[in-house]
């Protein structure tokens, strides 16, 4: 599906503890696991780039999206807000076989991992959610366990257990934590980078990885991490 | 209908149907838009900057938001004129309006390789030559001399810091037409350096525009941070033959028809 124009609007607002707001929205057309939408959340021209906005969850004809306190839009969103979205950007995941255990580790923003979990639980399989700081943990399906602390340690702690980890580190995994990370198989990560265009226009967002450079608007968001190279 | 010729010195001459432009470096290649406009609603297309041989992306890539647009620095990767010549051709030519490929070249013998690839090209309609902001003078010359030996009309497109200085050169080359719409550079604290896009840099491309129509007598092409009907209009009142609409199409992209309509001339 190409990246398109589509209206949207914020029918509820869950207020989730910590600050954080969970947005509900109708539209047309929604992202799915690993893609985005592109927004600019607020009447007014700053902040100049849109926003970038993950699903964190689903309904049959909704979607939600999760804003902490400080991000743009946290105060401006209200139900009967319209808002104009630009996406579906990115490929949707294709991530192995759902069976087995998953391993989710973020900092930030947790919740955006949180979608990849359904596909897991579903089939029977256990998912274990590591975070390094606090967040409204009653927020998050009773079925996947969550543990908060430092995430080298917890990541060494739990390496391998996981059949597949996702994580999604802001603004990018530090030395200590990439290491470990790549030690683990199925590693993936889930990007957290700045989207201008969200179209392959502007050519910010380009990725270095095994197979050449690639734009991580159109290519996808969410990497196996051996398929990435460091970036210079 | 066009209702614009751009290039009237040139014996094909470069007629449009509207005077409003999408501009180079923030577009894409080709058809990256196509789902959110109808480009039968521009003027012409203009390529991002295609060099003559591939270009990597910068070591270090950046796209950092102040009040007032954003800080971009990306090193302008693309495939090279042959490849992207090869992935973007058809595209072209099935585009509803014309295409002028920027070209960022180093020597008069790119031009020329470069426009025996261009001008066979269906639906090409010119080229626009790019220049660093501390191109040499006679460098400019130069590949605006070679490129009109050429089919295909040359817009030169001039350096924000040095348009006035730059017009005169490239108009004694034989130009057929000025952009004075490229961005602006600056820093950021951090520091980092880059291409200034946004609502931001109006004023100082407005002032740029002014300063070459006062100096230059062919048609000019102006854009920079132009996001409302009324910039558009400020431009060509101030002697602008057609507006470049650059990045407006990130931050607003769902205003773009509705702009273009109220720009449809």
């Amino acid at each position: 599906m190409p990246v398109q124009a589509i209206a949207a609007q914020c029918v509820r607002l869950e207020l989730l503890g910590h600050g954080r707001v969970r947005a509900w929205l109708r539209s047309s057309a929604r992202p799915q696991p690993g893609q985005c939408m592109l927004a600019r959340l607020g009447p007014g021209p700053e902040p100049y780039l849109p926003s970038v906005l993950f699903p964190v969850a689903f309904e049959p004809e909704l979607w939600a999206i999760e804003l902490a306190p400080g991000e743009a839009g946290r105060d401006w969103l209200q139900p009967g807000s319209s808002l104009e979205l630009l996406g579906p950007v990115g490929r949707p995941a294709a991530l192995p076989a759902a069976r087995g255990n998953l391993l989710l580790i973020a900092n930030a923003q947790p919740a955006r991992l949180l979608p990849f979990a359904a596909a897991t639980l579903d089939a029977g399989g256990a998912a274990l959610l590591l975070l390094s700081r606090p967040y409204p943990v009653e927020s998050v399906d009773a079925r996947i366990e969550v543990r908060i602390g430092h995430l080298p340690a917890l990541v060494r702690e739990h390496s391998a257990w996981p059949a597949l980890a996702i994580a999604h580190v802001e603004p990018q995994p530090a030395p200590e934590l990439a290491a470990l990370l790549a030690q683990i198989p199925n590693a993936h990560v889930l990007l957290s980078v700045c989207l201008p265009c969200g179209v392959g226009a502007c050519q910010a967002c380009t990725l270095r990885t095994r197979a050449g450079w690639k734009l991580a608007c159109t290519a996808g968001l969410l990497w196996l991490l051996a398929e990435l190279q460091a970036q210079p | 209908m066009a209702v614009l010729e751009l290039a009237p010195n040139h014996k094909i001459g470069l007629a449009l149907r509207s005077r409003v432009l999408a501009a180079s470096g923030c577009w894409g290649f080709a058809d990256e838009y196509a789902g959110i406009l109808d480009f039968a609603q521009l003027g012409a297309f203009i390529t991002n900057p295609l060099t003559y041989a591939a270009r990597q992306p910068a070591a270090t890539r950046t796209a950092l938001a102040f009040p007032g647009g954003v800080l971009l620095h990306t090193g302008f990767p693309n495939p090279g004129l042959r490849a992207a010549v090869k992935t973007y051709a058809a595209k072209w030519a099935r585009m509803p309006c014309p295409v002028i490929v920027h070209l960022a070249l180093d020597s008069s013998a790119e031009v020329t390789l470069c426009l025996a690839l261009l001008e066979r090209l269906e639906n090409v309609a010119a080229v626009e030559l790019g220049f660093r902001a501390d191109e040499h003078a006679h460098t400019i010359s130069e590949l605006v001399r070679t490129a009109c030996t050429g089919l295909l009309p040359v817009l030169a497109a001039l350096p924000f810091e040095r348009a006035a200085e730059c017009a005169l050169i490239a108009a004694r080359a034989g130009a057929h037409g000025l952009s004075v719409s490229a961005p602006p550079r600056g820093t950021l604290p951090g520091p980092v350096s880059g291409r200034l896009y946004g609502h931001g840099v109006f004023p100082g491309a407005l002032h740029n525009l002014q300063a070459v129509r006062a100096i230059a007598d062919l048609p000019l092409l102006a854009g920079g941070g132009v996001h409302s009907a009324e910039q558009a209009q400020a431009m060509l009142a101030a002697g602008a033959a057609a507006v470049q609409l650059d990045s407006v199409v990130w931050s607003q992209p769902a205003q773009l028809p509705a702009l273009l309509q109220a720009l449809a001339l």
